[in-house]
């Protein structure tokens, strides 16, 4: 028993000297979604990672997070010593991100946005319908999850040998 | 543009309808907790078409259930929903509802409830996928304010989809 316990402990070393940089085993996908005709960032879509049958993609009974804007915020450090901040990397620049394991195949996978915002006060008060655009479905390839380890903090990410350049995913918005 | 067009055709559209809610259908849910009937709230749920997207037409979502209690945001005007006493549609009670084109054809849909309540307060709910059966949509046209939704004879009656949720 001793032994045993003994030898769990010298693998726990090793796998902390393992772990030698944060969001060690974890990727991110950047998605860019703009109108046609205009580069500019929509803001507040929803967008959601889809799997190969095109639901929302669930790890061990836990759905995934939605896409959220790569903005950096300065809080306070939470009780636990955690920061409970959104992610933020400076290469991703205006873009929305997600981070997800690297075990993640993201060809396999989709990104499906849909403009869900609110009318807003005025609109509402006219009674008019806000200008909205059509949900699109964009499949994702191999190289659009791109590790974070000992990149996360760089202003440009590096090239990577037998990898495309980083880029985020280019989509298209259209007007209803 | 696509706007424009439809209200250029609006007068016709008035002119041939010959009853509220005219080309349109309810989908009535109910998703409960496992052993529990009443209605779990604040919950998403989402009319996906056969390829499992978001259901629109013409690119027009038609894919975001709300409860039937909740204040009406289209279709139909507040003071409705008040002398209705606050229901949208009265025969839906308190369950989700969500009133879709009659060319919907149930066979292809299904729903997808999910869970994304903020916060860690209570329970969270694993996400369901329920296929829908034809008799699932109802035409709303001469029903819209029935208390009970009234059918004729050899007509299925209003089938409510009763979801069964289960824990994360």
């Amino acid at each position: 028993m001793r032994t045993a316990i003994v030898f769990v402990l010298a693998l726990v070393g090793t796998f902390v000297h393992a772990q030698h940089c944060g969001y060690d085993f974890r990727s991110v996908i950047v998605v860019r979604p703009h109108a046609a005709g205009d580069s500019a960032v929509i803001d507040g879509l929803r967008i959601t990672l889809l799997d190969s049958n095109n639901l929302p993609v669930v790890h061990y009974d836990e759905p995934w997070q939605l896409f959220h804007r790569n903005v950096e915020q300065h809080l306070q450090y939470q009780k636990d010593g955690h920061f409970d901040v959104p992610d933020f990397f400076p290469f991703a620049q205006d873009n929305y991100i997600l981070v997800v394991p690297n075990s993640f195949r993201t060809a396999k996978m989709k990104v499906l946005v849909q403009d869900e915002r609110d009318a807003g006060p005025l609109n509402k008060r006219r009674d008019q319908w806000p200008v909205r655009y059509k949900q699109v479905v964009v499949p994702l390839t191999a190289f659009d999850s791109h590790p974070l380890c000992g990149v996360y903090d760089e202003a440009v990410y590096p090239a990577v040998k037998g990898r495309p350049n980083f880029a985020p995913v280019d989509i298209i918005l259209y007007l209803r | 543009m696509r706007a424009l067009a439809l209200l250029a055709f609006l007068p016709m559209l008035v002119s041939a309808q010959h009853c509220a809610f005219d080309h349109y259908s309810i989908i009535v849910v109910r998703p409960h907790v496992e052993g529990d009937t009443n209605v779990v709230e604040g919950l998403r749920i989402v009319l996906l078409d056969e390829n499992n997207l978001p259901a629109t037409a013409t690119g027009t979502p038609f894919h975001l259930f709300q409860r039937n209690t909740d204040r009406p945001q289209q279709w139909m005007h507040p003071s409705t929903w008040r002398r209705n006493g606050k229901r949208q549609f009265p025969f839906a009670k308190d369950n989700y509802i969500l009133v879709v084109p009659n060319h919907f054809h149930m066979d292809n849909y299904r729903v997808l409830v999910l869970d994304e309540r903020p916060g860690t307060n209570g329970p969270r709910y694993r996400y369901q996928l329920l296929h829908l059966h034809p008799t699932h949509s109802k035409p709303l046209c001469g029903h819209y304010n029935d208390e009970v939704y009234r059918t004729g004879p050899g007509e299925f009656p209003l089938n409510v989809a009763y979801i069964s949720l289960f824990e994360r």
